[in-house]
């Protein structure tokens, strides 16, 4: 049978990773599993969802929606989605926590904060020009469209798509 | 101190008396869990070593986020895959199968965090966690080739029970912001509706029954909502009321991700196998061990092992998706295939849920005598 003091350990080892969860920090590993609380609003039998998509020139300058599992291939496609909404690995220097006071968390969060080198987009540029070109687009520019559906909870339908804004990348 | 040390016996006590299985059970279940990580969850990762160095964001609070700055290299990545599949080969056949569990956890908890640190963390942590546990069960020492070392520290009991509260607490977590935001009864408001047409619109799943759900009344969402919610924050319970509550909640986990599969297109089928350790294979333990002292047999489980590595193999070097192995990689036969995968856990577990029945007396034994299990004595004089 646990001890007392195992249980006490385990159990401070479960919710310490929970409650950094809900502090929006989730740690990895760690007992949790998916939440996704989000909610929709139906206004007279109709609901709003926003999605992001990723388009690309085809070879006589049409934009078209990029077809996630041939651009991703050998990742998973359903990693795109995640790349959308990250800029497509365009990150730009977000201000530090605290000023930058403590070494440590500008440590931790050197990823999440800091520009990426010229190198880095060169590299990121090529890597998505490659795959734009496998898949018969133009490799000049790609851009991430956000759009408003409206969606009928009758028959789950979308009944509108209004264009909230674009977002273009320049790749040469 | 006296009653938190009660209120922990009785916990404990009544979490062993949900859970509890023998050696030969879990030995079992090991070569199921080979079985399962050789045949039906298949994914590579050398895939990684092309990702530019911007798309590196690890989680903050992550081990990989402490000494990497960048994806590991195509060598590394291959060395990863490679040993994978050969721990989970070691796992079936019961090579030193403590140590071959370590070496699959620790390579494949350092894996998934370089692909967490595509930008998203997916919560396949149960696997992990069931093997961590399963390891000290003893679950190496029967139906095995080069079988584990009795330890001291080996426990059917203390395993089985551990890896319960894990699942408990992880549905707690899902549930928990689900109950503050989803319990209500505004019915125009509603969350199951969002996983719905985000999955169906954003991430461009397709669902097979996803015509049945886009044409039911909305109402039905918020049914759904409410439904969610009281079966992730209800196992505790159930291990805490009885082993039949608790085998019947399994039974409601393995629908749920069924239902899952069919209305979403999410699909955890990890966590099949690890609903599966609690299911009570004494019987089949004779049964496997004669027949795999039958010199046919072993020709054909090598051949069938043999086969299998060949396949992952080859995918690991081509980039090819394999998923079930012994299916067609097309995306419907996959999806086909989870599905009838589901359903037979779905089965199995109905039909340990009807023929369970209450076998608590060695296990409170268990509970009431530390020197018994101290001397490991509970787990190994269970008969079948």
């Amino acid at each position: 049978m646990y001890s007392v003091k195992f249980t006490t350990i385990l159990f401070i080892c479960l919710l310490v990773p929970f409650l950094l969860r809900l502090m929006r920090y989730e740690p990895y590993p760690a007992i949790l599993f998916p939440s996704g609380p989000q909610t929709v609003k139906s206004i007279q039998g109709k609901i709003k969802v926003e999605i992001k998509q990723l388009f690309a020139q085809n070879k006589h300058g049409q934009w078209r929606l990029v077809e996630p599992r041939n651009f991703m291939y050998p990742a998973p496609a359903p990693y795109l989605t995640n790349l959308i909404y990250k800029d497509m690995g365009f990150k730009k220097a977000k201000p530090k926590l605290f000023n930058g006071k403590y070494p440590v968390v500008n440590y931790l969060f050197r990823s999440q904060n800091d520009e990426s080198t010229p190198q880095d987009l060169t590299e990121l540029r090529t890597w998505i020009q490659e795959r734009l070109e496998k898949n018969n687009y133009q490799t000049s520019q790609i851009k991430v469209a956000t759009y408003s559906h409206t969606i009928s909870t009758i028959n789950g339908e979308i009944l509108e798509r209004e264009l909230k804004n674009e977002k273009y990348y320049a790749l040469d | 101190m006296l009653w938190i040390n009660n209120i922990n016996t009785k916990f404990w006590s009544a979490a062993v008396n949900s859970t509890n299985a023998n050696i030969y059970s879990l030995s079992v279940f090991r070569i199921l869990t080979g079985v399962f990580l050789l045949f039906i969850v298949t994914p590579n990762y050398a895939w990684m070593a092309d990702l530019p160095k911007a798309f590196f964001i690890p989680p903050v609070l992550s081990i990989i986020n402490l000494f990497a700055d960048n994806f590991p290299g195509e060598v590394i990545l291959f060395i990863a895959d490679f040993t994978l599949i050969a721990s989970i080969v070691a796992i079936t056949l019961g090579i030193k199968p403590r140590i071959a569990v370590f070496v699959f956890i620790i390579t494949k908890v350092g894996v998934l965090n370089y692909q967490y640190s595509f930008g998203k963390i997916d919560h396949e942590i149960l696997l992990p966690a069931m093997l961590a546990c399963m390891s000290f069960s003893g679950w190496g020492l029967k139906l095995a080739l080069w079988p584990d070392r009795p330890a001291k520290f080996d426990s059917t009991t203390k395993c089985l029970s551990l890896l319960a509260v894990l699942i408990c607490f992880g549905y707690f977590t899902a549930g928990f912001e689900k109950a503050i935001n989803w319990i209500n009864f505004d019915l125009s408001s509603n969350g199951s509706a969002r996983w719905f047409y985000n999955s169906l619109y954003n991430y461009q799943r397709q669902p097979i029954l996803a015509p049945l759900l886009k044409t039911a009344p909305f109402w039905l969402f918020k049914i759904m909502d409410f439904t969610g919610v009281l079966f992730e924050l209800m196992p505790f319970a159930a291990l805490l009321y009885s082993r039949k509550a608790w085998q019947t909640w399994l039974l409601m986990a393995a629908g749920f991700h069924l239902i899952n599969l069919l209305f979403f297109n999410i699909n955890f089928i990890v966590n099949g196998i690890v609903y599966m350790a609690f299911i009570d294979y004494s019987l089949l333990y004779n049964f496997i061990k004669k027949t795999i002292a039958l010199s046919w047999m072993r020709i054909a489980i090598i051949i069938a092992i043999i086969y299998a590595v060949g396949v992952r193999v080859v995918s690991i070097l081509t980039f090819e998706k394999v998923g079930i192995v012994l299916l067609p990689y097309n995306i419907n036969i996959q999806l086909y295939g989870m599905l009838c995968l589901w359903t037979l856990i779905c089965i199995t577990i109905l039909i340990d849920v009807l023929h369970s029945k209450k076998r608590n007396l060695p296990y409170e034994i268990d509970v009431l005598s530390p020197q018994l299990h101290k001397n490991n004595l509970i787990d190994h004089q269970t008969t079948i």
